[in-house]
């Protein structure tokens, strides 16, 4: 039972929940319940919100699982859902206060990062760590425009092609595609300024 | 994903940084956040919860759905079967055997059976031999249970079972089959049967002629001729086409008293 369901589908497991089997939506959990999570919590930056995003999100998967049509895949179908809890989060929450953790948090990741860097600078060998090279990093996503980040949080968590992240953002096919481009871009640039490289 | 790869520094991070995958790289080695335990069961709790709540919900009201349906299909027919009875009785003809045509039946097989040599005839007989006959008399006189002035339609339901039974010898009818034969017309039957047809002096010369015409087309010229002599007596002045008048002459000569 337990490897027949392993086996099987994302789509025949939503089905097969649809259809009241609860051991289906386990199986279908364990698969992402990372993913989404990551997802979240990078959008937000604070493991509570992640946590009642993250929530939101596999709830709303339960109540409109007999809905899902198998028109697109369920992993689009899921992130889909997860995109717009977070804009109906964004559209809920003060604007204000978003604003005020988005910059708490980078000030926070700057001045960490700015710490680890002028200690890593003055060792002997001059190398990055990889720790502060990630923590470089995720300071330059916190940094990215909300579109922008959200396509390339996608591209690197979800694993979507740019087509289906075009389906989940509800944008154009090229719009997705430049937006992934100028995040590239401009996480290139964060590193380099904070790196002290020349690009 | 591999974790915590080691990353270029230096020059080469500067030829990295260029590198549209270096990013990625860099961000697929960061640790993934992952969700609670406590989450993760509140989660699959609520999932089954939710799951137990439709099927609850779920199995009743498919059986109520597919009740409603059956019941629904089953008035439907009902309704329609009903409709359908009282359209058959409202459209089936009504057949009443009148005395009168009883009467006409037993003179008819009493007339009969004195002509022919007395020999029985079979009930399967008579039917195979009538029923062309009544079937034309039928299709003759649908019409005539539309609003018709009543001596018209009697007289031309009689008329024509007269002259089905006349262009046949064995003469076998089923009145009985004959709706709204009428005294008058039983009257004028039986008078033409043994000498001519006896039509009602109500009737106008055009219909009179229109008549001649018809048992002309039949070739009934010895009717046809008595019916002239009515015209010709009853409507002196009405004009008669010359060649009805020479087409009858011989007939008309037989038939004058």
């Amino acid at each position: 039972m337990t490897e027949s369901i392993t086996e099987k589908t994302d789509e025949q497991l939503i089905k097969d929940y649809a259809g009241g089997s609860h051991f289906a939506f386990e199986a279908l959990y364990k698969r992402y319940k990372n993913p989404t999570y990551h997802y979240c919590f990078r959008q937000v930056s604070t493991p509570a919100l992640a946590d009642e995003l993250h929530q939101d999100v596999w709830l709303k998967v339960i109540k409109s699982a007999a809905q899902f049509k198998q028109q697109s895949s369920f992993k689009t179908w899921l992130y889909k859902i997860a995109h717009n809890t977070l804009m109906d989060y964004y559209r809920k929450s003060e604007k204000r206060k978003h604003l005020m953790i988005i910059q708490t948090n980078t000030r926070e990741h700057h001045d960490n990062s700015g710490e680890a860097y002028s200690q890593e600078q003055q060792q002997p060998d001059n190398k990055l760590q990889n720790k502060q090279l990630q923590k470089l990093l995720l300071n330059g996503i916190e940094e990215l425009p909300r579109e922008q980040k959200e396509v390339f949080l996608l591209h690197e968590i979800s694993g979507l092609s740019l087509h289906d992240i075009a389906l989940v953002t509800q944008s154009s096919f090229e719009s997705t595609k430049s937006r992934l481009r100028y995040a590239g871009k401009k996480l290139h640039r964060h590193l380099a300024r904070h790196l002290g490289v020349e690009l | 994903m591999s974790k915590h790869t080691k990353h270029p520094s230096g020059a080469a991070l500067e030829k990295h940084l260029k590198d549209d995958t270096f990013i990625s790289e860099v961000y697929q080695d960061i640790p993934c956040p992952e969700p609670s335990p406590h989450l993760n069961q509140a989660i699959i709790t609520a999932a089954g919860k939710h799951n137990r709540t439709s099927l609850w919900w779920r199995q009743p009201s498919s059986w109520a759905a597919t009740i409603v349906i059956f019941s629904l299909v089953g008035m439907l027919t009902y309704h329609t079967l009903e409709q359908e009875k009282d359209t058959a009785s409202s459209m089936e003809p009504v057949y009443s055997p009148s005395p009168v045509t009883a009467v006409l039946s037993d003179n008819k097989s009493d007339n009969l059976s004195d002509k022919s040599s007395k020999q029985p005839v079979s009930q399967a007989k008579v039917e195979a031999d009538t029923k062309p006959y009544v079937i034309s008399v039928q299709e003759k006189t649908q019409h005539l249970s539309q609003p018709a002035p009543e001596p018209q339609a009697a007289e031309f339901r009689a008329r024509s079972a007269f002259k089905a039974m006349h262009k046949n010898d064995t003469r076998q009818l089923n009145f009985a089959r004959q709706p709204l034969a009428s005294e008058e017309s039983f009257a004028g039957e039986t008078a033409t049967e043994q000498t001519a047809p006896a039509f009602s002096p109500a009737l106008s010369a055009e219909q009179l002629l229109k008549q001649i015409q018809l048992l002309i087309q039949s070739k009934d010229f010895k009717q046809a001729a008595v019916l002239l002599q009515q015209l010709q007596e009853n409507y002196p002045q009405h004009p008669v086409d010359p060649i009805i008048l020479k087409q009858l002459a011989p007939w008309q000569r037989t038939t004058k008293p």
